[in-house]
Protein backbone atom coordinates (compact mmCIF):
# COMPACT_ATOMS: atom_id res chain seq x y z
CA UNK A 1 0.00 0.00 0.00
CA UNK A 2 1.49 3.04 -0.85
CA UNK A 3 0.86 6.67 -0.11
CA UNK A 4 -0.08 8.73 -2.97
CA UNK A 5 1.19 11.52 -1.12
CA UNK A 6 4.61 10.37 -1.11
CA UNK A 7 4.31 10.24 -5.02
CA UNK A 8 3.82 13.71 -5.87
CA UNK A 9 6.29 16.98 -5.37
CA UNK A 10 3.96 20.03 -3.54
CA UNK A 11 3.69 23.61 -3.40
CA UNK A 12 3.14 25.63 -0.16
CA UNK A 13 1.32 28.28 0.88
CA UNK A 14 4.07 30.95 0.43
CA UNK A 15 5.02 29.07 -3.18
CA UNK A 16 3.93 29.11 -6.07
CA UNK A 17 0.07 27.90 -7.26
CA UNK A 18 -0.13 24.13 -7.40
CA UNK A 19 -1.79 21.56 -5.08
CA UNK A 20 -0.88 21.27 -1.41
CA UNK A 21 -2.01 17.99 -0.87
CA UNK A 22 -3.98 15.34 -2.57
CA UNK A 23 -7.43 14.43 -0.85
CA UNK A 24 -9.07 11.55 -2.09
CA UNK A 25 -8.20 8.83 -4.86
CA UNK A 26 -11.77 7.94 -6.76
CA UNK A 27 -11.09 6.27 -10.09
CA UNK A 28 -8.16 4.14 -11.91
CA UNK A 29 -7.72 2.82 -14.91
CA UNK A 30 -5.11 -0.15 -17.02
CA UNK A 31 -2.59 2.49 -17.20
CA UNK A 32 -2.16 3.63 -13.49
CA UNK A 33 -3.83 6.36 -13.99
CA UNK A 34 -5.93 7.91 -10.94
CA UNK A 35 -8.05 10.19 -10.25
CA UNK A 36 -9.89 11.69 -7.28
CA UNK A 37 -9.49 15.93 -5.56
CA UNK A 38 -7.06 17.60 -3.65
CA UNK A 39 -6.06 20.57 -2.05
CA UNK A 40 -4.61 23.24 -4.19
CA UNK A 41 -3.11 26.70 -3.65
CA UNK A 42 -4.14 29.25 -6.28
CA UNK A 43 -1.92 32.10 -4.50
CA UNK A 44 -4.75 32.81 -2.52
CA UNK A 45 -6.99 30.41 -1.02
CA UNK A 46 -7.41 26.38 -0.79
CA UNK A 47 -9.69 24.79 -2.91
CA UNK A 48 -10.63 21.43 -3.54
CA UNK A 49 -9.82 20.23 -7.70
CA UNK A 50 -9.64 17.62 -9.26
CA UNK A 51 -6.95 15.85 -9.89
CA UNK A 52 -5.10 13.37 -12.84
CA UNK A 53 -2.01 11.35 -11.48
CA UNK A 54 0.20 8.86 -13.09
CA UNK A 55 1.16 6.21 -10.58
CA UNK A 56 3.77 4.99 -12.68
CA UNK A 57 6.17 8.28 -13.93
CA UNK B 1 -2.00 17.67 -13.07
CA UNK B 2 -4.68 19.82 -11.94
CA UNK B 3 -7.75 19.14 -14.25
CA UNK B 4 -8.88 23.15 -13.38
CA UNK B 5 -13.02 23.81 -13.27
CA UNK B 6 -15.95 24.74 -15.15
CA UNK B 7 -15.36 28.73 -14.32
CA UNK B 8 -15.77 27.99 -10.28
CA UNK B 9 -13.44 27.65 -7.55
CA UNK B 10 -13.44 23.70 -7.31
CA UNK B 11 -13.94 20.59 -8.45
CA UNK B 12 -13.70 16.70 -7.87
CA UNK B 13 -12.84 13.73 -10.09
CA UNK B 14 -14.57 10.09 -9.97
CA UNK B 15 -13.77 7.98 -12.99
CA UNK B 16 -11.74 7.33 -15.33
CA UNK B 17 -11.35 4.99 -18.49
CA UNK B 18 -9.01 3.48 -20.35
CA UNK B 19 -8.82 6.20 -23.33
CA UNK B 20 -7.91 8.90 -19.89
CA UNK B 21 -11.01 10.67 -20.38
CA UNK B 22 -11.88 11.93 -16.88
CA UNK B 23 -15.70 12.41 -15.25
CA UNK B 24 -16.66 14.64 -12.11
CA UNK B 25 -17.79 17.86 -11.39
CA UNK B 26 -17.27 21.63 -11.06
CA UNK B 27 -18.40 24.31 -10.11
CA UNK B 28 -19.46 26.99 -12.45
CA UNK B 29 -19.10 30.39 -12.47
CA UNK B 30 -22.31 31.01 -10.40
CA UNK B 31 -21.27 28.27 -8.12
CA UNK B 32 -23.51 25.43 -9.43
CA UNK B 33 -22.05 22.08 -9.70
CA UNK B 34 -22.52 20.59 -12.72
CA UNK B 35 -20.96 16.86 -14.44
CA UNK B 36 -17.82 17.50 -16.79
CA UNK B 37 -15.89 15.31 -18.96
CA UNK B 38 -11.58 15.61 -18.95
CA UNK B 39 -10.39 14.98 -22.40
CA UNK B 40 -7.33 15.80 -24.45
CA UNK B 41 -6.67 18.76 -21.59
CA UNK B 42 -10.38 19.98 -21.77
CA UNK B 43 -13.05 20.58 -19.35
CA UNK B 44 -16.49 20.25 -20.50
CA UNK B 45 -19.89 20.79 -18.99
CA UNK B 46 -21.77 18.30 -19.63
CA UNK B 47 -25.12 19.93 -18.76
CA UNK B 48 -24.63 22.91 -20.53
CA UNK B 49 -28.48 23.82 -21.32
CA UNK B 50 -29.18 22.66 -18.13
CA UNK B 51 -30.26 24.77 -14.90
CA UNK B 52 -30.08 22.49 -11.76
CA UNK B 53 -27.13 20.59 -10.75
CA UNK B 54 -25.17 17.60 -11.91
CA UNK B 55 -22.56 15.10 -11.17
CA UNK B 56 -21.02 12.65 -13.52
CA UNK B 57 -20.13 9.20 -11.70
CA UNK B 58 -18.75 7.09 -14.36
CA UNK B 59 -17.87 6.77 -18.05
CA UNK B 60 -17.21 3.63 -19.82
CA UNK B 61 -14.66 3.09 -22.68
CA UNK B 62 -17.52 3.79 -25.37
CA UNK B 63 -17.34 7.38 -23.92
CA UNK B 64 -21.05 6.51 -22.75
CA UNK B 65 -21.41 9.02 -19.21
CA UNK B 66 -23.79 8.42 -16.21
CA UNK B 67 -24.45 10.22 -12.62
CA UNK B 68 -27.33 12.20 -11.24
CA UNK B 69 -28.66 15.60 -11.36
CA UNK B 70 -30.87 17.26 -8.81
CA UNK B 71 -34.51 17.96 -9.86
CA UNK B 72 -37.52 19.68 -7.93
CA UNK B 73 -40.18 18.37 -6.34
CA UNK B 74 -42.92 19.28 -4.15
CA UNK B 75 -44.89 17.89 -1.38
CA UNK B 76 -46.77 18.88 1.39
CA UNK B 77 -43.90 20.63 2.87
CA UNK B 78 -42.69 22.76 -0.17
CA UNK B 79 -40.36 22.70 -2.25
CA UNK B 80 -37.36 20.28 -2.45
CA UNK B 81 -34.43 19.04 -4.60
CA UNK B 82 -33.63 15.43 -4.94
CA UNK B 83 -31.08 13.75 -6.98
CA UNK B 84 -32.11 11.77 -10.23
CA UNK B 85 -30.20 8.85 -12.17
CA UNK B 86 -28.82 10.56 -15.35
CA UNK B 87 -26.75 9.77 -18.43
CA UNK B 88 -24.88 12.90 -20.33
CA UNK B 89 -24.80 12.85 -23.81
CA UNK B 90 -23.03 15.99 -26.10
CA UNK B 91 -24.32 18.23 -23.88
CA UNK B 92 -27.79 16.60 -22.91
CA UNK B 93 -28.68 15.15 -19.72
CA UNK B 94 -31.15 12.58 -20.00
CA UNK B 95 -33.14 11.27 -16.73
CA UNK B 96 -33.08 7.50 -16.80
CA UNK B 97 -35.59 6.80 -14.31
CA UNK B 98 -39.09 8.48 -13.99
CA UNK B 99 -42.11 8.03 -10.67
CA UNK B 100 -39.44 8.01 -8.37
CA UNK B 101 -38.55 11.59 -6.17
CA UNK B 102 -34.65 9.03 -5.41
CA UNK B 103 -32.93 7.91 -8.01
CA UNK B 104 -28.75 7.98 -8.90
CA UNK B 105 -26.90 6.08 -11.16
CA UNK B 106 -23.00 4.76 -9.58
CA UNK B 107 -21.80 2.94 -12.79
CA UNK B 108 -21.86 2.06 -15.92
CA UNK B 109 -20.07 -0.71 -18.34
CA UNK B 110 -18.93 -1.46 -21.96
CA UNK B 111 -22.32 -3.42 -22.48
CA UNK B 112 -24.47 0.06 -21.41
CA UNK B 113 -25.62 -1.85 -18.32
CA UNK B 114 -26.07 1.20 -15.67
CA UNK B 115 -26.35 0.45 -11.81
CA UNK B 116 -27.44 2.51 -8.92
CA UNK B 117 -30.00 3.06 -6.18
CA UNK B 118 -33.61 4.33 -6.65
CA UNK B 119 -36.43 4.25 -4.27
CA UNK B 120 -39.31 1.99 -5.98
CA UNK B 121 -42.81 2.27 -5.36
CA UNK B 122 -42.69 0.53 -2.02
CA UNK B 123 -40.72 3.16 -0.23
CA UNK B 124 -36.97 2.68 0.66
CA UNK B 125 -34.08 2.33 -1.07
CA UNK B 126 -33.07 -0.04 -3.76
CA UNK B 127 -30.06 -1.54 -6.40
CA UNK B 128 -31.25 -1.27 -10.06
CA UNK B 129 -29.83 -2.68 -13.36
CA UNK B 130 -31.02 0.13 -16.37
CA UNK B 131 -30.75 -1.77 -19.39
CA UNK B 132 -31.98 -1.03 -23.02
CA UNK B 133 -34.79 1.32 -20.83
CA UNK B 134 -35.82 -1.68 -18.64
CA UNK B 135 -35.02 -1.30 -15.10
CA UNK B 136 -34.55 -3.66 -12.65
CA UNK B 137 -35.04 -3.70 -8.69
CA UNK B 138 -32.26 -5.89 -7.11
CA UNK B 139 -33.86 -6.44 -4.24
CA UNK B 140 -32.23 -6.52 -0.56
CA UNK B 141 -30.06 -8.79 1.80
CA UNK B 142 -33.45 -8.99 3.57
CA UNK B 143 -33.79 -5.50 5.05
CA UNK B 144 -34.71 -2.50 2.98
CA UNK B 145 -31.79 -0.80 2.13
CA UNK B 146 -29.35 -1.50 -0.97
CA UNK B 147 -27.32 0.15 -3.27
CA UNK B 148 -25.47 -0.81 -6.47
CA UNK B 149 -21.97 0.58 -6.69
CA UNK B 150 -20.05 -1.29 -9.27
CA UNK B 151 -20.56 -3.50 -12.29
CA UNK B 152 -18.45 -5.20 -14.74
CA UNK B 153 -18.60 -6.31 -18.40
CA UNK B 154 -20.00 -9.51 -17.65
CA UNK B 155 -22.70 -8.24 -16.04
CA UNK B 156 -21.72 -8.81 -11.99
CA UNK B 157 -22.90 -6.13 -9.72
CA UNK B 158 -21.79 -5.00 -6.45
CA UNK B 159 -22.83 -2.86 -3.66
CA UNK B 160 -24.59 -2.94 -0.26
CA UNK B 161 -27.35 -4.02 1.60
CA UNK B 162 -29.35 -4.17 5.01
CA UNK B 163 -29.79 -7.30 6.20
CA UNK B 164 -33.07 -8.80 7.73
CA UNK B 165 -31.60 -9.81 11.30
CA UNK B 166 -30.04 -6.35 12.17
CA UNK B 167 -30.15 -4.00 10.29
CA UNK B 168 -26.68 -3.92 9.33
CA UNK B 169 -24.47 -3.28 5.91
CA UNK B 170 -23.03 -6.36 3.93
CA UNK B 171 -21.99 -6.10 0.59
CA UNK B 172 -23.44 -8.02 -2.32
CA UNK B 173 -22.18 -9.80 -5.14
CA UNK B 174 -25.25 -9.87 -7.79
CA UNK B 175 -25.00 -12.34 -10.96
CA UNK B 176 -27.42 -14.68 -12.89
CA UNK B 177 -30.95 -13.36 -11.09
CA UNK B 178 -29.33 -13.90 -7.45
CA UNK B 179 -28.01 -11.34 -4.56
CA UNK B 180 -25.22 -12.68 -2.57
CA UNK B 181 -24.13 -12.02 0.86
CA UNK B 182 -20.66 -11.42 1.08
CA UNK B 183 -19.34 -10.92 4.82
CA UNK B 184 -17.48 -9.02 6.61
CA UNK B 185 -13.80 -8.97 7.94
CA UNK B 186 -15.33 -10.24 11.24
CA UNK B 187 -17.06 -6.82 12.12
CA UNK B 188 -21.03 -6.03 11.82
CA UNK B 189 -21.05 -4.12 8.76
CA UNK B 190 -19.30 -4.05 4.92
CA UNK B 191 -19.69 -2.50 1.84
CA UNK B 192 -18.50 -3.16 -1.25
CA UNK B 193 -17.52 -0.06 -4.23
CA UNK B 194 -16.51 -1.99 -7.03
CA UNK B 195 -15.75 -5.07 -9.24
CA UNK B 196 -13.58 -5.57 -12.11
CA UNK B 197 -13.88 -7.33 -15.19
CA UNK B 198 -12.02 -10.70 -13.49
CA UNK B 199 -15.11 -10.83 -10.95
CA UNK B 200 -12.51 -9.29 -7.90
CA UNK B 201 -14.81 -6.67 -5.84
CA UNK B 202 -13.40 -4.10 -2.70
CA UNK B 203 -14.40 -1.87 -0.40
CA UNK B 204 -14.38 -1.94 3.45
CA UNK B 205 -15.06 -3.78 6.21
CA UNK B 206 -15.76 -3.76 9.92
CA UNK B 207 -12.46 -5.67 11.53
CA UNK B 208 -13.76 -8.38 14.22
CA UNK B 209 -13.14 -5.83 17.24
CA UNK B 210 -15.84 -3.42 15.83
CA UNK B 211 -13.20 -1.09 16.58
CA UNK B 212 -11.43 -0.17 13.22
CA UNK B 213 -12.57 -0.29 9.17
CA UNK B 214 -10.03 -1.64 6.79
CA UNK B 215 -10.35 -1.75 2.85
CA UNK B 216 -11.25 -5.39 1.42
CA UNK B 217 -10.36 -7.62 -1.58
CA UNK B 218 -12.64 -9.88 -2.32
CA UNK B 219 -11.50 -12.54 -4.76
CA UNK B 220 -11.73 -16.43 -5.07
CA UNK B 221 -14.46 -16.66 -2.67
CA UNK B 222 -12.65 -15.22 0.44
CA UNK B 223 -12.41 -11.34 1.33
CA UNK B 224 -9.33 -10.41 2.32
CA UNK B 225 -7.45 -7.41 4.73
CA UNK B 226 -6.11 -5.10 2.78
CA UNK B 227 -4.42 -3.93 5.56
CA UNK B 228 -3.76 -0.11 6.34
CA UNK B 229 -0.87 2.98 6.15
CA UNK B 230 0.13 2.42 10.10
CA UNK B 231 -3.07 4.82 10.89
CA UNK B 232 -6.24 3.34 12.39
CA UNK B 233 -8.53 6.16 14.43
CA UNK B 234 -9.42 9.72 13.63
CA UNK B 235 -10.83 11.91 16.09
CA UNK B 236 -12.85 14.08 13.82
CA UNK B 237 -16.16 15.91 14.85
CA UNK B 238 -16.41 14.93 18.36
CA UNK B 239 -15.79 11.09 17.80
CA UNK B 240 -13.44 8.82 16.31
CA UNK B 241 -13.80 7.19 12.82
CA UNK B 242 -11.62 4.93 10.90
CA UNK B 243 -11.61 6.07 7.44
CA UNK B 244 -9.65 3.17 5.50
CA UNK B 245 -11.69 2.07 2.80
CA UNK B 246 -11.15 1.21 -1.46
CA UNK B 247 -13.25 3.15 -3.56
CA UNK B 248 -12.12 1.41 -7.11
CA UNK B 249 -10.06 -1.42 -8.91
CA UNK B 250 -8.88 -1.83 -12.45
CA UNK B 251 -8.39 -5.16 -14.47
CA UNK B 252 -4.84 -5.78 -12.91
CA UNK B 253 -6.20 -5.95 -9.81
CA UNK B 254 -4.61 -2.85 -8.62
CA UNK B 255 -6.41 -0.66 -5.73
CA UNK B 256 -7.19 2.65 -4.75
CA UNK B 257 -8.86 4.47 -1.69
CA UNK B 258 -8.14 6.06 1.73
CA UNK B 259 -6.12 5.37 4.63
CA UNK B 260 -5.12 6.64 8.13
CA UNK B 261 -1.17 7.55 7.83
CA UNK B 262 0.54 7.26 11.42
CA UNK B 263 0.29 11.01 11.58
CA UNK B 264 -3.47 10.75 11.66
CA UNK B 265 -3.60 12.31 8.37
CA UNK B 266 -6.09 10.59 5.88
CA UNK B 267 -4.27 9.97 2.45
CA UNK B 268 -5.44 8.60 -0.88
CA UNK B 269 -3.34 4.99 -1.30
CA UNK B 270 -2.39 2.84 -4.14
CA UNK B 271 -1.88 -0.72 -4.35
CA UNK B 272 -0.71 -3.36 -6.89
CA UNK B 273 -2.45 -6.55 -6.49
CA UNK B 274 -1.33 -8.59 -3.23
CA UNK B 275 0.33 -12.20 -4.46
Amino acid sequence: MTDLNDLVNFTTTNGPAGFLALGTANGINDQEQIVGLGYYWDGTNVLTRAFLLNATP
Amino acid sequence: MDLGTLGGDSSGAIGINESGQVVGWSAGSNGALHAFRYKNGLMINLDAHGTNQSMAAAINNAGQIVGSSLIQFTDGTGLYYSPQAASFDRGLLRNLISGTNYSAASAINDRDEIAGGYTPPSGGTHAFLYRRGLLTDLGTLGGGLSVASGINDRGEIVGYSSIASQGALHPFLYSHGLMRDLGTLGGNSSVASAINNSGEIIGYSITTSNLEQHPFLYSHGRMHDLGTLGGSNVFRGGIYTSDNFATAINNRGQVVGQAIAPTARVTPFFTAKEG
